[in-house]
């Protein structure tokens, strides 16, 4: 006698029924490998990225530890904190703001300050033959000023108060892994030339960085706590280069969450349509099912049959999943560095692979669980009674599943984003559209079949088609909506926002920003922009304080701990932990509208000076109306009451304050100025530029258009990022599409052909078909798309706060896209009606 | 005559041979007559329906239905044609079953751009004592109420020829019964020209001629 191992006969079942049901078994697999790919190729940026800054933490940082602030140090503070741990080796950087001179022309730079120990890890690649050195005043730049300024080695050009000899390019930083959009490119110069200069003046914006090498055995994040309880400033900063690895790519990092959530949609969007294959190609599992139970085999086995299978498919997708990714990163690696600038060696890491492999395991797990609970309710009777139908949407055990699959969504969420808040709003977002397909659908339906009362029978019956088979019709309008609204929302966002801020259309943009303005220098200044323009320059003082207290309670410094946290607490740390800028005024700018409580612009002696905040800055600190404030300007306490918020348009690139006192209160503290420049002629404000920056040295002056225009550059690239993914959704709910087709199709092959038996020629049953699932898809893709117009008009106006302008260039481009897709979508998924045949009907019988 | 069929050929090809499924076969049914044909299973009941409905082609011979010769319609001359005189009954109903009860007997009469009022409609479902279920969709209706509907749909266009496929296969024999009688009734009342396939002799025998199909050809029995 053969006795056979019962694990041998669920798997040869379960191998059976995928390879029986191979068109199906395919579709999975294909629709999974489609969702994992995306966010596959995620988990692996994000993965390289990580460990690229984590390898290169200490070159980042440019040392083991730092300690910086916004303020010289003194030598007691300095010995102070040295005294409370041991190091190898030190090094001093400073930086600051300051303007590079020619003859010809000038430049905001950031002047890098280093000393003679500077690195303390990694090197410099120059251009030019010299390396860092001290021998004479050289300077290094990033390639930009260099190409700005036509510069040659050995040139001479003018820092502050002081001559430079331009010693090469600047090739390599090993403290910028990544450079991100800044406002001023980096030169470096020796701090001995520093005093020359004449840059360090009381209230200039600068900070100074302390360096240290410690032990290699050494814990830095052990110094770091024991130092944050030591130092006692809240505005000293302390990082180990752990820290300052994150940091270097947190703008980064905020760019891979939001592509990680456009990726869950895609994933969620697969997942989705696999829950509907698995539903139907359940129902004709059924009667097996009820055979295999009549037989004698225990719920058990035929449970693992499905999980198997499930498993299978997973396995397949995976390994799909793995190789088509495989053979992208070389391509997405060529564009990353050339395109984006980001030189980051893209390697498949075990972390990504076993995200993914989860993912790919965990997911089809939990959509196989409707089909487990009617296994479960199936009753071999059922089949003798020929009844199969089992409604198992009503049972606990069915909500309970329906639960678990949203927390499992929003733990995913959680874990793209970083932020609780984010996954949640995103998570209910993603239900309440959900949702929202569906009511319309049902009632966008139940009108068209109204309406449809008035058409040809032909046009009825289309319509019939999908008002009758809600189910089905209800997920291509789900996932083509929903994917088509995140592709057509971004570029409105993103348009929107260029148009904000892009210098040429906008005629309220400043041309310049200056800044570091001395008291003594404004009215020098303002009689040079009468000569230049005869036009007046407004000035705005700028008082650098820190809060104290807020309402009696001390405003502690809320330490940045190398555990993982989310984005908000990252945010919440870096926002409380530094200074805040004062200025003060007897009026609301043309860029400020009051929006609660009155701003009176002068201090009333009998009470508190009453201030105003930017409503998003008390929101974020948690400021309410009458909250009283003290601050610490330069060592003097002076205390406010809040008695307006107000709203800041920044994009108008004034100088604009997080908090407004009135006059009468911050005069005679030790404050710079800023002002902006407004003209049109590119001439004048050449012209005023270059005497500013040889008569001012000391101030800095920002070209506020090339400086936009630079990080539209970026705003740009993330935003192509975002819509690749976008794509990826799109090309899922295509797919999804394409299933339902031909699920529709292998579903009402007979009624077709009854068609044809009752007098329709083939090609008038397929125009019939062809008008159903055309006017499905167009319907679902407009309707994504509008309502995506609707959503970026919401986001725009309510969020961002700008005027709302639709890139009509973009949906023009989508739909000369998207419609070939869905018409080849189409095509491809009625050719099985060629081979439609009536005389199938009888054979069946 | 309603139906005349002259010396039918049938072949198939299966590789290199050839199977003869209908062979010289000859058949007359006279207008209003209810003929059964039977027959063991592969016996070729099916490609005889299909080439008396103008689904299939044939090698030789010739069918006429109303004295309309089919052998040299096109394939839209045909669907037209069998849309206008062809009605059809199946084993397994082939309802559609998005569309309700009263929708189901009005698509022939769409599909054929006839006109017709509700009121044609009920009356054939009152016909089959479905005036209750008119707005029930197929899924909702039981076995024997399926292929009432069916019964109904396939005499809404007065069909010169009505070909029944074993409309009892598919229900137990109470309901199967009951069905069939409510069949008879119905095709004797509008006098409908019918072929009933089936494998039931009783059946057979309540229909004026029965016809046995063996070896391609009828034996009258």
């Amino acid at each position: 006698m053969i006795t056979k191992n019962p694990l041998y006969l669920i798997t040869k079942l379960a191998l059976l029924e995928l390879a029986r049901y191979k068109n199906i078994t395919l579709f999975l697999v294909l629709n999974l490998t489609l969702g994992l790919f995306g966010f596959f190729l995620l988990q692996i940026f994000q993965q390289s990225l990580t460990l690229q800054s984590a390898e290169k933490a200490q070159i980042i940082l440019g040392g083991d530890l730092s300690i910086s602030a916004r303020r010289s140090f003194s030598e007691a503070e300095i010995k102070a904190w040295e005294s409370q741990f041991q190091f190898l080796k030190k090094s001093q950087f400073i930086s600051l703001f300051s303007m590079m001179r020619t003859e010809q022309d000038s430049k905001l730079v950031n002047v890098a300050v280093f000393d003679d120990h500077y690195p303390l890890y990694g090197q410099f690649v120059f251009s030019g033959a010299q390396g860092l050195a001290s021998d004479r005043a050289y300077v290094w730049v990033d390639p930009e000023v260099q190409e700005m300024l036509n510069l040659k080695i050995n040139d001479s050009v003018a820092i502050g108060e002081s001559n430079f000899i331009f010693a090469g390019n600047i090739v390599q930083d090993p403290s910028r892994l990544f450079r991100g959009t800044s406002f001023a490119p980096r030169v470096l110069v020796h701090n001995k030339y520093l005093p020359a200069t004449g840059l360090m003046k009381p209230g200039s914006t600068f900070s100074e960085y302390w360096y240290y090498q410690t032990e290699p055995n050494i814990d830095a994040a052990a110094i770091k706590t024991k130092l944050e309880k030591f130092i006692t400033d809240s505005f000293v900063k302390i990082s180990t280069s752990q820290d300052e690895a994150e940091d270097s790519s947190r703008v980064l990092n905020y760019f891979t969450d939001y592509l990680g959530l456009v990726a869950l949609v895609a994933l969620g969007l697969c997942f989705l349509c696999s829950s509907y294959l698995l539903q139907w190609s359940f129902i004709s599992k059924k009667k097996t099912i009820a055979i295999y139970k009549t037989l004698g085999m225990s719920d058990k086995k035929i449970i693992f049959i499905y999980v198997l299978q499930n498993f299978v498919i997973s396995l397949l997708a995976c390994v799909l999943a793995f190789v088509l990714v495989q053979s992208c990163i070389p391509l997405l690696q060529q564009l990353l560095t050339q395109k984006f600038d980001l030189p980051i060696n893209l390697t498949l890491s075990t972390q990504a692979l076993i995200a993914t492999g989860l993912i790919a395991l965990l997911g089809p797990m939990l959509i196989v669980v409707p089909q487990i609970i009617q296994i479960i309710n199936l009753r071999p009777l059922m089949l003798l009674q020929n009844v199969l139908v089992i409604d198992f949407r009503r049972t606990t055990l069915y909500f309970a599943w329906l639960a678990a699959s949203i927390i499992l969504f929003w733990v995913l969420a959680s874990w793209q984003s970083h932020s609780y808040k984010i996954a949640s709003i995103f998570t209910l977002s993603m239900i309440a559209l959900i949702i929202f397909f569906q009511v319309i659908n049902r009632f966008g339906l139940y009108f068209l079949e109204k309406l449809s009362e008035n058409f040809n029978w032909r046009t009825r019956y289309a319509i019939k088609g999908l008002s009758r088979k809600t189910a089905s019709a209800g997920l291509v309008f789900t996932t083509m909506s929903l994917a088509t609204l995140v592709l057509s929302l971004l570029p409105h966002v993103k348009s929107s926002i260029i148009n904000e801020v892009r210098p040429e259309q906008s005629s309220q943009m400043p041309s310049l920003f200056m800044f570091d303005i001395q008291p003594e220098q404004i009215d020098s200044l303002q009689q040079l922009a009468k000569n230049i323009f005869n036009q007046e320059l407004i000035f705005s003082p700028l008082v650098r304080s820190r809060i104290l207290k807020i309402n009696d309670k001390n405003y502690e410094r809320v330490v940045q701990t190398n555990e993982i946290q989310t984005r908000e607490a990252d945010e919440e740390a870096r926002f409380r932990n530094r200074g805040i800028n004062l200025t003060y005024r007897s009026y609301l700018q043309e860029s400020e509208r009051e929006i609660d409580g009155k701003f009176d612009g002068v201090f009333n002696k009998n009470q508190l000076a009453q201030i105003s905040i930017e409503k998003r800055y008390a929101a974020r600190m948690g400021i309410k109306m009458g909250d009283q404030m003290t601050f610490d300007v330069q060592g003097v306490e002076v205390e406010a009451q809040v008695g307006s918020f107000r709203h800041v348009r920044w994009t108008s690139f004034q100088p604009n304050f997080f908090i407004l006192f009135p006059l009468g209160v911050l005069e005679d503290a030790p404050q710079i100025f800023l002002t902006s420049v407004f003209n049109s002629q590119q001439s004048l404000i050449k012209d005023f530029q270059k005497q500013a920056s040889s008569e001012f040295k000391n101030v800095s002056i920002i070209d506020v258009r090339r400086t936009v225009e630079n990080s539209l550059k970026y705003i740009e690239q993330m935003s192509l990022g975002l819509q690749f993914m976008a794509w990826l959704a799109v090309l899922v709910g295509i797919f999804v599409f394409l299933v339902l087709i031909n699920t529709q199709l292998k579903e009402r092959i007979p009624e077709m052909n009854l068609l044809q038996i009752l007098g329709l020629s083939n090609q008038q049953v397929s125009m019939i078909l062809l008008f159903q699932f055309l006017l499905l898809i167009i319907v679902s893709v407009t309707f994504g798309v509008l309502l995506g117009l609707a959503l970026a008009w919401v986001l725009i106006t309510f969020f961002f706060e700008i005027k709302t302008a639709f890139d009509m260039y973009y949906l023009l481009l989508l739909g000369s896209l998207l419609l070939p897709m869905c018409g080849l979508a189409l095509y491809t998924g009625l050719k099985p009606l060629k081979k439609l045949n009536p005389m199938d009907l009888i054979r069946q019988s | 005559m309603s139906l005349k069929i002259t010396n039918l050929k049938k072949t198939y090809s299966q590789g290199v041979e050839t199977l003869t499924i209908l062979n010289q076969l000859n058949l007359q049914v006279n207008t209003s007559e209810v003929v059964a044909v039977v027959g063991a299973s592969g016996s070729g009941k099916s490609t005889f329906l299909s080439l008396a409905a103008g689904l299939d082609s044939f090698d030789e011979g010739d069918i006429e239905i109303n004295s309309q010769s089919i052998k040299n319609l096109n394939p839209q001359q045909m669907t037209k044609f069998r849309g206008e005189n062809i009605g059809f009954i199946f084993q397994q109903f082939h309802l559609v079953s998005h569309l309700s009860a009263f929708e189901n007997i009005v698509l022939p009469l769409e599909i054929m751009g006839l006109s017709f009022t509700k009121q044609d409609i009920l009356n054939a479902l009152k016909n089959v004592g479905l005036n209750e279920r008119a707005s029930h969709k197929p899924a909702e209706l039981s076995g024997g109420e399926c292929q009432r509907l069916a019964l109904a749909r396939g005499l809404i266009t007065k069909p010169s020829l009505l070909l029944a496929d074993e409309p009892s296969g598919s229900l137990d024999s109470e309901t199967g019964a009951k069905v069939m009688s409510l069949f008879f009734e119905q095709v004797r009342r509008t006098k409908t020209t019918t072929i009933l396939v089936t494998h039931d002799s009783e059946l057979a025998k309540k229909c004026d001629r029965t016809y046995i199909l063996k070896n391609g050809n009828f034996g009258l029995s």
